[in-house]
């Protein structure tokens, strides 16, 4: 099903993302993507890691390799974005700073929002009723580390999971974009999430 | 108490970046339109308090207030060796990590802070695996090279990683039943050196610091195993630091394309001037602040 994992690695845990992808999509190759070139076209899976926003968003312009993604997420390509990744997929950013959204799910972060490292801990993820069914599981731990939130959510995504009242893991056609990081947990109830859309979304 | 998989967790998130050494709100700035991923908040630079002497203390609260207003990206800072009120303080402040540092004057010629005692994370300097162990065991969730800060010069850090390596490999090969004497002779934890041994890698990322000055100084550092790099004196020390700045952030992305490295490397105007290490006196030498 997913074969071809390609993890962004301009920077940040981009490693940890890399083992625990390869961990639970048994068979499928990684291959690590720093410019545009590097991202295969066998590629079905793109996940951009946690890391500093500003700093993936400006080296990424610079490569060409941001233009590359909204390319292949607009041919389908399954994206997953945590933490950075997420900000750098929104539709807006509220305080960019230096990152620039790529608009590819309509929601609004806001950067830091919990505020500095000293606020960063672990909390309960919720999922929503019909996707806690894919993961087998009502909820999950979430390493939430400098973590943004979502504000806003637009009328075709959909909220997958929450937390004290936020939205925390949410999804646009192909796009998935979550506050926390799921590559930092022992459990696999994200994944098992994201197989069971993508199984929806490409009938065998 | 906070969990060290939270503090390593902002240490992952660094991975891949540059850490930059800045001494007020301005060089903040020029650091983050870089792409630097932190800032190091300090009230001289390592080049500038070898030269003026005295006793190296944390920066100005002012200063540090001022950079984290300014950056909305990690702000560490240092703290004297052994001088948890320094930790207490900054931790208070909000950094985002706490440097223990040999480039102050070390406030404790035999404790070093215990760091399980702090929410907030800290990042420590080693020559060695016994030191990086060692600082593991007080709680540091980051290490990094001692190298020899503010001088320019890049074989110290390379030593210090290569030794580091070194070391883990020399575990990986031993038998279970050698471990505790490894342990005894490294002056480590015995369980940290059986999960070296097990894992073959450090349980916190290990980044280089002390003499970075150029791109390919951060891409020699990276080829050799560093996970990221802080760079202090080498960017505000030269002739043009946003460029500089810039130059040491892809060289840090792309340390394996040394085409990009050739290309990201021209007309960066003159480097930090620096000091042959050969030349100071061992009283001198920060690296050996600190055991």
């Amino acid at each position: 099903m997913v074969k071809n994992i390609v993890v962004v690695a301009i920077q940040g845990d981009y490693a940890s993302h890399a083992e625990k992808a390869h961990e639970f999509f048994s068979g499928s190759s990684v291959f690590f993507a720093i410019k545009p070139e590097d991202i295969p076209s066998s590629a079905d899976m793109i996940i951009l890691p946690g890391g500093e926003s500003s700093a993936i968003s400006l080296i990424s312009k610079l490569s060409g390799l941001d233009k590359k993604i909204i390319s292949e997420a607009e041919k389908g390509t399954f994206i997953i974005g945590t933490c950075a990744g997420c900000i750098l997929l929104s539709k807006k950013i509220a305080n960019p700073g230096k990152a620039e959204p790529w608009k590819l799910i309509d929601i609004t972060v806001e950067r830091n929002a919990y505020g500095r490292q000293i606020d960063s801990s672990f909390k309960t993820v919720t999922f929503s009723e019909s996707r806690s069914k894919l993961a087998g599981s009502k909820k999950c731990e979430g390493v939430f580390i400098r973590a943004p939130k979502i504000t806003q959510t637009g009328k075709d995504t959909e909220v997958i999971a929450d937390c004290q009242g936020s939205p925390v893991f949410v999804r646009q056609k192909n796009i998935f974009a979550m506050t926390f990081h799921p590559e930092l947990s022992e459990g696999f109830e994200v994944y098992k999430i994201i197989e069971g859309i993508i199984r929806e979304r490409q009938p065998s | 108490m906070t969990e060290i998989r939270l503090k390593t967790g902002l240490a992952d998130m660094l991975k891949g970046g540059v850490i930059m050494d800045v001494t007020d709100a301005k060089q903040a700035s020029i650091a983050q339109e870089a792409g630097a991923v932190a800032v190091m908040a300090l009230e001289r630079v390592p080049a500038d308090i070898r030269a003026s002497g005295g006793v190296a203390r944390m920066a100005s609260i002012k200063k540090i207030k001022e950079i984290m207003e300014t950056v909305d990206i990690p702000v560490m800072a240092k703290c004297r060796i052994g001088h948890f009120a320094e930790a207490q303080i900054l931790q208070a402040l909000g950094v985002d990590f706490i440097d223990e540092s040999e480039v102050l004057t070390p406030a404790d010629d035999r404790f070093h802070v215990d760091k399980h005692a702090f929410d907030v994370p800290f990042v420590c300097g080693c020559r060695n695996l016994g030191e990086a162990l060692r600082r593991i065991g007080e709680g540091a969730a980051l290490i990094r090279t001692k190298g020899e800060a503010g001088t320019g010069d890049i074989v110290h850090a390379v030593r210090h990683m290569r030794t580091v390596q070194q070391d883990i490999k020399t575990l990986t090969t031993l038998r279970g039943d050698e471990l505790m004497a490894k342990s005894k002779e490294l002056g480590a934890p015995y369980s940290l050196v059986k999960y070296v041994a097990e894992n073959g890698k450090l349980p916190v990322p290990n980044f280089a610091a002390g003499g970075v000055a150029t791109p390919a100084d951060a891409s020699l550092m990276m080829q050799l195993g560093a996970e990221s790099v802080f760079v202090g004196s080498g960017i505000f020390k030269s002739s043009d630091p946003e460029k500089r700045a810039r130059a040491i952030v892809l060289a840090v992305t792309h340390y394996k394309d040394a085409k990009t490295l050739a290309e990201i490397s021209e007309e960066l105007g003159e480097g930090m001037r620096g000091i042959d290490s050969s030349k100071i006196s061992p009283e001198d030498e920060l690296q050996s602040r600190g055991w």
